[in-house]
């Protein structure tokens, strides 16, 4: 599927309620085979919790043996799907990937503040008429 | 006395890792010109200092020689940390894996004395690179 207006951080996109945004993360690996999962974020800022989530998607991934001077890893070329939610209109959002399931902790890429903008949408009146009407 | 010598052309390094596959190279000629080609195994010992050598961790992998030349390979993977003591050995006749007892030895490489590690995974450069809508 096409990706219209490819964006790169920290560059704006305006997406609408029920959109798909696609999410193309990387990352270089250097150790020993291991498997773990992609999780894309989209997360609101301005609330008690700085990275709140209102969205996520995921990827799984597999690396094989990899010695110096290592691998780079990559979710393309599915890259990571994260639908839109309604109820957010007019707000803006960040981005941000971490690595799970993974051995320790997870492993956090920088947060992205505000690089998605929810677009209001406006009420749409239209065909309004009368439809009939009659002598009391 | 040794009937098969055996040189090791690529030695294990000094230090390896968990997990991961590594080759002895080498060659094994018979002294007496004839025979029938040995069979080569690296015996592989891990050293705990607190156990008796009798009672040491030992294991076998089979080797693969080329008839003319007698040159080998030997592949191997440390399932655990420590210090093996990796010697290859010639046998006249296959040895049944796992080894019970002494098994015939025909001949013997120096052995070489190896460290396995446990190997730390390393991230680097998470990012995010584009991002787009469908």
């Amino acid at each position: 599927m096409e990706v219209a207006g490819l964006a790169v951080p920290p560059q704006q996109i305006v997406v609408r309620p029920g959109n798909t945004i696609k999410v193309r993360s990387t990352f270089h690996y250097e150790g020993p085979p291991m498997t773990g999962r992609f999780r894309t974020a989209l997360y609101y800022s301005g609330g008690i919790d700085p990275h709140d989530e209102i969205a996520f998607g995921h990827l799984s991934f597999s690396i094989p043996d990899s010695p110096e001077p290592g691998v780079d890893v990559s979710t393309a070329p599915s890259d990571i799907s994260v639908v839109v939610p309604a109820g957010y209109a007019g707000t803006q959002f960040g981005l941000y990937t971490k690595l799970v399931d993974v051995p320790g902790a997870d492993i956090f890429s920088p947060f992205y503040d505000n690089v998605i903008v929810i677009e209001g949408i406006e009420p749409a009146f239209s065909n309004l008429v009368i439809a009939s009407y009659v002598v009391m | 006395m040794d009937i098969v010598n055996i040189e090791i052309t690529t030695p294990l390094p000094d230090e390896t890792a968990v997990g991961r596959t590594y080759e002895i190279e080498g060659v094994a000629t018979l002294t007496g010109e004839i025979g029938s080609p040995p069979f080569l195994y690296a015996e592989i010992n891990r050293k705990e200092w607190y156990k008796p050598e009798q009672i040491e961790e030992t294991t076998y992998e089979r080797g693969f020689a080329i008839p003319i030349g007698g040159k080998f390979s030997i592949k191997w993977q440390p399932k655990k940390a420590g210090h093996y003591e990796v010697t290859v050995v010639a046998t006249p006749a296959p040895l049944s894996l796992p080894v019970i007892g002494v098994p015939p030895i025909v001949g013997r490489s120096d052995t070489m004395s190896v460290t396995a590690v446990e190997e730390l995974s390393k991230y680097t450069d998470l990012r995010i690179v584009s991002y787009g809508v469908v």
